[in-house]
């Protein structure tokens, strides 16, 4: 795989990252049907269900790891890959990709405790939990920033310098 | 380029997205808009639209009227149920109900309430009215509609299944009211049983539950559970089969199965009362059957005009010669009639008789015993003794006819109308006699106690009798007039009255005192009238056949109880009053004056006996004395008077006829009476004669030679003791 393509592949990414972003926020992620009570939420209806419950931080900590992190994220690999072939920010654009490599470790959690409360929360009629379309775009987001961020080498940053 | 490959993967997301996009728009059906009255439970984005138990569309948003007077709910349908946006279409809100017939909706419990549709197909319309409660058959539409008019319809409800045979082929839908005073029930046959419901079809009203009391025993049958709250409404045709009712007719609603089949023609029936007539609850029966319901009673007339109307199989038993007859319980003190009716209450009894039909007809109460026909009679008495109308009137021993009503004669005799059934009218004669039973009878006499109490109505009412004694006359036509005699005796007494004069009148009444010939009634005193010469002058009339105790030797005594140390003698006397006894003489030629005997002893009169005469300047004993012989009673002094010349008492004695040898010509009778009391200064001494026979005693005594036997009537002295 040359250079060439990696850096061609994360471009594609990160636009798709975008794209997908839009389906992931905009359909529900999840139904949670407790006590017949039907509840499609979405990710942003998801946080907007806990700050109404009265649990603002949990709320806050979603808040910033489903919609902060995930489109900062794309918004850091997208400035990353137009200044490429610049000398620009070099530094800071090496140190954020290191970061973004960091925490693209734990960038499938949201997904990963959809599934579990899926298998788990299967209560019968009283309470279930299943997943929606919108889950599988906000994993391909977060896939697609997972990837752009491994193809995007920290050596093409200085690689016109 | 050589990588533009890379590129697909945006592409691949687009189209991803864009494919999600489109299917959830394509998925989604028109938006329409449902009022409801209410819509509990029904919110935005969670409730559901259901179409046959699948979803057919969401809730989106959920709104008041502007004058809050109803809740717009709009409803973003499914693609594929998009037909369900017609006019035809209704929509109401599914909750869990429980009910006697079962929990519906009980997922509604868990799951939330939805709204539920159905359609009847139609335009296309986005704006509906929302139905205010689940209809009963939410699948499928009634056929049939149909209208019941009752005058009252209580616990008919919604839901209230309406039966034909046992089989539910249709639910009441709503109940209203018709006018002011009617009640209109709007009912729904399913398919399936469109051809139930018939042109002749009778509708009533199945009662919650129905308890019927008979002579068998109580009868609870409920008709189901279901029919429990809220009763049913059954229909069947009881006139032939007719064509299949049309949808909407308009059927009477009548309350009891009875009054549905009561079908026939209306029939008019007059009865002097109604009462224990309900309408719509009394029956007719024939022969026990239920065969009609009385329909109305009408009593502004004065007269109780009752309807009826009879079953369609009975219709023909209404002709000229059929009866009507109002039964009603009777407890009266000769038995219990009726006893039917304390269960059933009063019914009409319809007896079928010959003739053409008619509709109208007089009634007849059930106490009036006479089915053919009566003979109406006057009868007049100057002391009704307790008679009133309805006391009966007996004919040895029948009941023949009743006291109809009472009035005042002109003369200031209470007189009564009375019928006798026209059956018993010949033996009412026109020399028959009419007398008052006493309820309460005694018949004493020498031996016999026989108290006889003749039916404790006779105790209450009264009641008359009549005989025809002697040769029956000719039948007494109707409005004939009859007296009443106070007892059957007087009555009885027909012949020419007797006259007896008596020393002593005590205790003779004047038709009560009985006239008796060896212990038997045989007439009855008619009168007692003091007389100016100190004799009571007694008449009496003796019953037909007893004319030989007329005759010229017949003797008659008044007989009153005794007690005596002797002992008790007449004590029947006690009980049924002072009676005179006769003895027939022996004379051929009749007479209507006698004098009367003042011993009380009835024995003493004994016509046998052989009679001596005693006569003695002075003497205490009197009439009923025993003669003694060796202590031995062998007679009587029958009675004591005055010599013709005043200078000495004569006593008649009467010897019985196996003593009469012990009287000879040298026989001596002694006055043994002793003295009544001896008064010393200290005692009192009170000879044992005295106290043993207060009327004293003559003691007999033969000397050892007998003299000659005497003849009757031979007169002796009577000595004095020592």
């Amino acid at each position: 795989m040359t250079d060439h393509l990696r850096l061609e592949l994360a471009r594609s990414l990160v636009v798709t990252g975008f794209v997908l972003y839009i389906p992931a926020n905009v359909f529900p992620v999840m139904t949670m049907t407790v006590t017949g009570d039907v509840e499609p939420l979405t990710v942003l209806g998801g946080v907007k269900e806990l700050y109404d419950s009265g649990l603002a931080p949990i709320a806050a900590v979603v808040f910033v790891a489903s919609i902060l992190i995930p489109l900062l994220k794309l918004a850091s690999l997208a400035w990353i890959l137009l200044l490429d072939g610049t000398d620009r920010w070099a530094r800071q654009r090496t140190v954020l990709l290191r970061v973004l490599h960091q925490i693209g470790t734990w960038s499938m959690i949201d997904i990963f405790l959809l599934a579990v409360l899926a298998a788990v929360g299967q209560l019968g009629a009283l309470a279930s939990v299943r997943a929606e379309p919108g889950a599988i775009f906000f994993a391909a987001v977060l896939l697609s920033t997972l990837f752009a961020a491994e193809f995007y080498r920290p050596k093409y940053i200085w690689r016109t310098v | 380029m050589r990588y533009i490959w890379a590129w697909i993967f945006p592409i691949l997301a687009l189209a991803a997205a864009g494919w999600l996009l489109w299917s959830k728009w394509s998925s989604e059906g028109p938006e329409i808009v449902i009022a409801f009255d209410s819509a509990p439970g029904v919110s935005a984005g969670k409730t559901p639209l259901l179409y046959r138990g699948v979803k057919a569309g969401e809730v989106t948003r959920v709104a008041l009227e502007p004058d809050l007077s109803r809740v717009r709910v709009t409803v973003r349908l499914a693609a594929f149920a998009t037909d369900l946006a017609r006019s035809g279409s209704q929509f109401w809100v599914e909750q869990p109900t429980i009910s006697l017939e079962g929990a519906v909706g009980i997922e509604a419990l868990i799951q939330g309430n939805w709204i539920e549709a159905r359609t009847m197909g139609g335009d296309p319309a986005f704006a509906f009215e929302g139905l205010s409660e689940q209809p009963l058959r939410p699948l499928e539409e009634p056929v049939l509609n149909f209208s019941l008019v009752a005058s009252d319809a209580p616990f008919l409800e919604h839901g209230t299944p309406v039966v034909h045979r046992g089989v539910r082929v249709g639910f009441v839908e709503s109940k209203t009211l018709a006018d002011e005073n009617r009640v209109r029930l709007s009912i729904a046959i399913d398919k399936g049983h469109s051809e139930a419901v018939r042109t002749t079809s009778r509708f009533w009203i199945v009662p919650a539950a129905d308890l019927k009391l008979s002579a068998r025993g109580a009868d609870i049958s409920i008709p189901g559970l279901q029919a429990l709250l809220n009763g049913a409404v059954a229909f069947d045709q009881f006139t032939g089969h007719g064509d299949p009712a049309a949808g909407g007719r308009e059927f009477p609603l009548f309350p009891t199965h009875t009054a549905a089949r009561a079908t026939g023609e209306p029939v008019s029936i007059t009865f002097p009362t109604a009462h224990g007539i309900d309408a719509g609850h009394t029956l007719v029966n024939v022969l026990g059957q239920t065969a009609g319901l009385v329909e109305s009673v009408d009593v502004t007339s004065g007269r109780a005009e009752v309807a009826i109307r009879l079953f369609p199989e009975f219709d023909g038993l209404a002709t000229a010669g059929a009866q009507f007859t109002l039964i009603r319980a009777a407890i009266s003190l000769d038995g219990v009639s009726g006893l039917e009716t304390l269960l059933g209450g009063p019914f009409i009894d319809l007896r079928p008789g010959p003739g053409e039909p008619t509709r109208a007809f007089v009634g007849r109460m059930s106490d009036d015993p006479v089915p053919d026909g009566v003979i109406t009679i006057t009868l007049r008495t100057l002391d009704a003794g307790g008679l009133v109308a309805g006391s009966p009137i007996f004919h040895r021993g029948l009941w023949v006819g009743t006291i109809k009503e009472q009035s005042l004669a002109a003369d200031g005799s209470a007189q009564f109308t009375a019928e006798i059934d026209r059956a018993y009218a010949g033996v009412v004669r026109a020399n028959s006699r009419f007398w008052r039973i006493a309820p309460l009878a005694a018949m004493v006499g020498p031996g016999t106690l026989d108290l006889r109490l003749r039916g404790l109505r006779t105790l209450i009412n009264g009641a008359v009798a009549f005989e025809t004694f002697g040769e029956p006359g000719t039948e007494a036509g109707a409005d004939s007039v009859f007296e009443v005699f106070a007892s059957e005796a007087l009555a009885a007494a027909t012949s020419t009255p007797l006259r007896i004069s008596f020393r002593n009148g005590q205790g003779l009444v004047a038709g009560l005192s009985e006239l008796r010939y060896l212990g038997l009634p045989v007439g009855i005193v008619t009168a007692v009238t003091p007389r100016s010469d100190g004799e009571v002058e007694v008449s009496a009339r003796l019953r037909p056949g007893y004319g030989f105790l007329r005759t010229s030797g017949s003797q008659f005594a008044v007989v009153r109880p005794q007690i005596s140390l002797q002992g008790v003698s007449s004590l029947e006397t006690m009980l049924s009053g002072i009676y005179i006894e006769c003895v027939p003489g022996s004379g051929g030629d009749f007479r209507d004056s006698f004098r009367g005997r003042e011993t009380g002893a009835p024995e003493a009169l004994a016509q046998d006996r052989f009679r001596i005469f005693l006569t003695s300047p002075m003497t205490r004993v009197t009439p009923g004395a025993p003669v003694l012989f060796r202590d031995f009673q062998i007679g009587a002094v029958l009675s004591k008077e005055l010599s013709k010349d005043g200078a000495t008492q004569r006593l008649e004695v009467g010897i019985e006829p196996r003593y009469r040898s012990f009287i000879r010509t040298n026989s001596v009778f002694l006055d043994a009476s002793g003295t009544v009391a001896k008064i010393g200064p200290f005692r009192i001494e009170l000879p044992k004669e005295s106290i043993v026979d207060p009327a004293g005693r003559i003691a007999l005594q033969n000397p050892e030679k007998a003299g000659e036997p005497v003849r009757e009537g031979h007169e002796f002295e009577l000595r004095p003791k020592r």
